[in-house]
C-alpha cells in the first residue's frame, strides 16, 4: 500500500512482540463505555449519523493485543465482521481477542487476531477477525 | 413475505461519495483513544493515520486514512439497504487493497452475487467494494445477509 520505500526500523521495533506471540493465546482484556460522545465522535467521523457500531474506529483487535504485548507497528490487510446486536449507550463493553493465526509469507510477518464483544448484559454485539502486516512493507510491494 | 423482497442476482447499488479529511482521520483515531483510555483519549493516538513522521517510518508519504474507515462506508450502505436484518446478522469481510489518503473521494458498491431462499427466509450474498474518484478499487470483499434476519 505504501507508494515508496523501506521501514525496517519499525520492521525491527515490533519483531520481538510478533515472535512472542502463540497461535491460540488468549490477548488483553478491553473494556471501555459506549457514551453518547464516543458515539457522536464516531458518527461525524464516518459522516453517517446513524452510525451504530463505533467498534470500527475503536479497533479493538489492536487494543487486545497493545494490553498483553504493548505498541505494535502494523498495516492493516484484511477485516471481517459478524454482527449480532449494536451497542447500547451507556452500557459497558467487554472484549476478549486471541491469536488466531501467525506466519510468514514472502519474508513477512503475518497476523490475524480474532475478537468478540459482548455488552455487559451478556449480550454479543460483534465477531472481528483482523489480519496484519506486522512490522509494515519493505522495499516496492503493495 | 419472500415475493416482496425484491433483490436478485445482479442487483447494483452504491453509498454515497464520501470524501476523507485529515479532520475525519484525526476524529476516527480519537475514537479508539476514548475507548483505550489513558494519555491518548485526550489528543487521539499518534500513528500512521494522523502522524506524517510515523507514516513516513512505515513506508508511507503521507497520512493515510484506517482501512476501517472505508470498511465504515461499506457498513453504512448495506445498513441502509437493509437495515436491521444486516446491523443484526449480517456479515461484511473486506481486504484493503489501496491507500486512501486525505482528500480522496470514495464511494461504496455492491453487487447480490447469489440469492438462497429456506423457507420463509432470503439470504443474500453480495461482492462489495470501495472505489476512489479515478474508479480504482481500494477495497475488495464480501457481504452476507439473512432477510428477515433470525436475530431480529
Amino acid at each position: 500500500m505504501p507508494e515508496s520505500n523501506p521501514m525496517g526500523q519499525a520492521r525491527g521495533q515490533s519483531q520481538p512482540v510478533y515472535d512472542r506471540l502463540v497461535v491460540g493465546e488468549q490477548l488483553g482484556h478491553l473494556e471501555y463505555l459506549v457514551t453518547g460522545e464516543l458515539l457522536e465522535q464516531f458518527r461525524a467521523a464516518v459522516g453517517y449519523p446513524e452510525a451504530a457500531f463505533p467498534h470500527l474506529a475503536v479497533k479493538e483487535y489492536l487494543e487486545v493485543l497493545r494490553r498483553k504485548h504493548g505498541p505494535l507497528d502494523f498495516i492493516s490487510a484484511k477485516h471481517k465482521d459478524r454482527y449480532f446486536h449494536p451497542p447500547i449507550v451507556n452500557k459497558r463493553v467487554q472484549v476478549a481477542g486471541w491469536v488466531r493465526e501467525k506466519y510468514q509469507r514472502r519474508g513477512r510477518n503475518w497476523l490475524v487476531v480474532e475478537t468478540l464483544a459482548i455488552d455487559e448484559d451478556g449480550r454479543e454485539i460483534v465477531r472481528s477477525e483482523h489480519a496484519f502486516l506486522v512490522g509494515g512493507l519493505a522495499g516496492n510491494e503493495a | 413475505m419472500i415475493s416482496e423482497i425484491n433483490w436478485n442476482v445482479g442487483d447494483r447499488f452504491a453509498g454515497e461519495p464520501k470524501t476523507v479529511t485529515q479532520d475525519n482521520m484525526d476524529r476516527f483515531e480519537l475514537v479508539a483513544g476514548m475507548a483505550a483510555g489513558g494519555t491518548e483519549a485526550a489528543d487521539g493516538p499518534v500513528n500512521i493515520h494522523t502522524d506524517a513522521e510515523k507514516a513516513e517510518s512505515m513506508g508511507l508519504t503521507r497520512p493515510v486514512a484506517s482501512g476501517q474507515m472505508g470498511f465504515c462506508f461499506l457498513h453504512e450502505m448495506l445498513a441502509r439497504a437493509f437495515g436491521a436484518d444486516f446491523r443484526q446478522g449480517g456479515e461484511l469481510g473486506v481486504t484493503y487493497l489501496k491507500p486512501v489518503y486525505g482528500g480522496d473521494t470514495v464511494t461504496a458498491h455492491a453487487q447480490v452475487t447469489a440469492r438462497e431462499v429456506n423457507q420463509e427466509r432470503v439470504t443474500l450474498a453480495l461482492e462489495v467494494w470501495v472505489e476512489n474518484e479515478q474508479g480504482n478499487k481500494v477495497s475488495a470483499g464480501t457481504a452476507r445477509v439473512t432477510i428477515p434476519s433470525p436475530l431480529t
